[in-house]
């Protein structure tokens, strides 16, 4: 099996820490109603430290919010007192896991946040799936991880796909590339393709489309995959749905 | 003056390096001497009038040590600007496994033949140096011990024979049965075709970021660095992006406008899902929005194509695709 990746594209007004923060803690709850392995053990990664998360949360708030910083990043505003209250914005880039040793097949969870515009900052969210957890390879549970996590970050568009699949199929001029499963925020790809193209559009109650090249599981070396899923992306880059919205 | 030639810019003038060299200290004692000369040691030091300062070390390696422990980073830069002369002299320290280093500020480093460096003695024998030329080029074609010797004799004959004593000659011995002396005079003759570098503190090369003092770190990463780029110092921009409000870069192409990484990594390096990986992230999109900040390009220079493989692997998967055009990574087999 490849390691599945999701990743989620959002814009944001800048983001201070105590609200990334609790957006943050608020996500990994969210992901552990889904599938309780998200709960196993989890440790938060950033810079040369590692240190695990109490399984109550209690102190993950002071966790998170060291994790956010790094030593040589700009920051505004910034707090040194660190009680969690902090109005402060710049990058943060903190990255989650249950990996106690780097040979543990679990998975890991990255943060990576922009805050470089007054205004519309382009950020992502990723979560790299375990390898040999059958749970996590079905095609079922990961549209639902991919629009629960697509809908709590209000993306523009989210995907999931493995490595090698997205490097055949990435885009010229786009800033999102397709993957195996396909989350857009709206029905405007409704006009542009038909069900002929890809293996199953699905449209959920609030209005987005979730689009998958293939029900079956993705094989990176499968010419038919590979040449379906470029197909769908040049039908559908010229109308900018691999683009951020203009304002 | 022989042995000592100008191959390098002087950090104090600014000038070609024209090494004054003023007394050899802590030569050997005693009643021994060579043609009429105290032999030095291992120990022995030159100073220059210009402030350098001359050093004796048995191999290429020494030397780049001791430059970089000092953070002379000039005398680091200019060590690759090394002149025809030079060239011949290496092939002789080649032989005799030594290799003199000055050091200082203001110092023009260059490693060059023998334990010499003897203060004066105008040879003009042209016609002599160029048969040294020769003998060097066999030695080089053919680095056996017969050949290294009729360099070292020629050296020998070349500097008045004040210096070359019986306990050099069975070091050079040594050196050349174990292979040592070749291997320097294949590192010394990398150094000669390197191409002229600049790099002084305060220059800007056209770019957006000056010259300046690089910070005092060690180890593996810092030697690779120094030995890419052939100087301590570093390239350093101003940016939004770091608290200090700028950001030092291993080097800059004046050419392509880029601003140069350099990493030391090889196949599979940073491993997947490690606090390394992750702080390459860090590093990859920093230094991308910093080349974004800038309209120019983050260059990362690696020393094999795996090492490629793996970086753009890991920019693919990490960065931002919007950062994509300001970052990449090469390979540098120099």
């Amino acid at each position: 099996m490849k390691e599945l990746k999701i990743r989620a594209h959002f814009k944001h007004d800048p983001l201070t820490v105590k609200v990334f923060t609790e957006k943050a803690e608020a996500y990994l709850k969210l992901l552990q109603r889904i599938q309780p392995k998200f709960a196993d053990f989890l440790i938060l990664q950033t810079g040369l430290e590692k240190t695990p998360i109490k399984a109550d949360y209690s102190n993950f708030k002071e966790l998170f919010y060291k994790g956010c910083f790094d030593k040589d990043w700009a920051y505004t505003n910034l707090d040194k007192h660190g009680n969690g209250t902090d109005e402060s914005t710049g990058d943060f880039m903190v990255w989650i896991s249950n990996r106690k040793r780097q040979t543990d097949d679990q998975f890991l969870i990255k943060f990576s946040i922009n805050n470089d515009d007054l205004k519309n900052n382009h950020s992502t969210v990723q979560i790299d799936l375990p390898v040999n957890e059958d749970v996590f390879f079905d095609w079922k549970f990961c549209s639902e991880l991919l629009k629960v996590t697509a809908a709590f970050w209000n993306a523009e568009f989210a995907s999931i796909y493995t490595l090698d699949f997205a490097r055949k199929v990435v885009g010229k001029n786009t800033s999102f590339d397709i993957g195996w499963i396909n989350y857009f925020p709206n029905q405007d790809i409704l006009g542009l393709i038909t069900i002929k193209d890809v293996d199953s559009i699905v449209q959920t109650n609030l209005g987005q489309c979730i689009v998958t090249i293939t029900e079956s599981m993705p094989d990176d070396n499968n010419p038919e995959y590979v040449d379906k899923a470029i197909k769908f992306r040049d039908k559908i880059t010229p109308h900018g749905l691999l683009n951020w919205k203009q304002e | 003056m022989l042995n000592i030639q100008p191959f390098g810019v002087c950090s104090v003038d600014g000038y070609p390096c024209m090494p004054i060299p003023v007394q050899w200290l802590d030569v050997l004692d005693g009643g021994l001497k060579v043609s009429g000369f105290k032999p030095l040691l291992d120990c022995s030091k030159c100073q220059c009038a210009k402030s350098g300062k001359m050093e004796i070390h048995m191999t290429k390696a020494d030397a780049d040590n001791h430059l970089m422990a000092k953070g002379i980073q000039e005398g680091a830069s200019l060590a690759k600007e090394v002149s025809m002369w030079a060239f011949v002299g290496a092939i002789a320290l080649g032989t005799a496994g030594i290799i003199c280093a000055c050091t200082g500020v203001g110092a023009v480093a260059t490693p060059f033949l023998f334990a010499a460096a003897v203060e004066c003695m105008e040879v003009a024998a042209v016609s002599f140096e160029l048969a040294i030329a020769a003998d060097a080029a066999a030695f080089v074609v053919e680095p056996n011990k017969e050949n290294g010797w009729v360099v070292v004799a020629d050296a020998g004959i070349l500097i008045g024979g004040k210096i070359i004593g019986k306990g050099l000659g069975i070091l050079a011995e040594d050196l050349l049965a174990t292979g040592i002396g070749r291997k320097i005079a294949i590192a010394v003759e990398d150094a000669v075709i390197a191409k002229p570098r600049f790099k002084i503190e305060g220059q800007r090369e056209g770019g957006p970021g000056k010259w300046t003092k690089g910070y005092n770190r060690r180890g593996k990463g810092m030697k690779y660095q120094f030995d890419k780029s052939g100087t301590k110092s570093e390239y350093r921009v101003g940016t939004i992006h770091m608290k200090s409000g700028k950001k030092n870069f291993d080097d800059y192409d004046p050419n392509t406008k880029e601003f140069i990484d350099y990493k030391d990594w090889n196949n599979g390096y940073p491993p997947k899902n490690t606090r390394m990986e992750e702080s390459a992230f860090r590093d990859a999109t920093k230094q991308a929005k910093i080349a974004k900040e800038h309209n120019t390009v983050t260059r990362w220079e690696v020393s094999n194509e795996a090492g490629k493989a793996r970086l753009e692997e890991l920019i693919f998967d990490g960065v931002d695709k919007e950062l994509w055009p300001y970052i990449k990574v090469v390979v540098n087999l120099k």
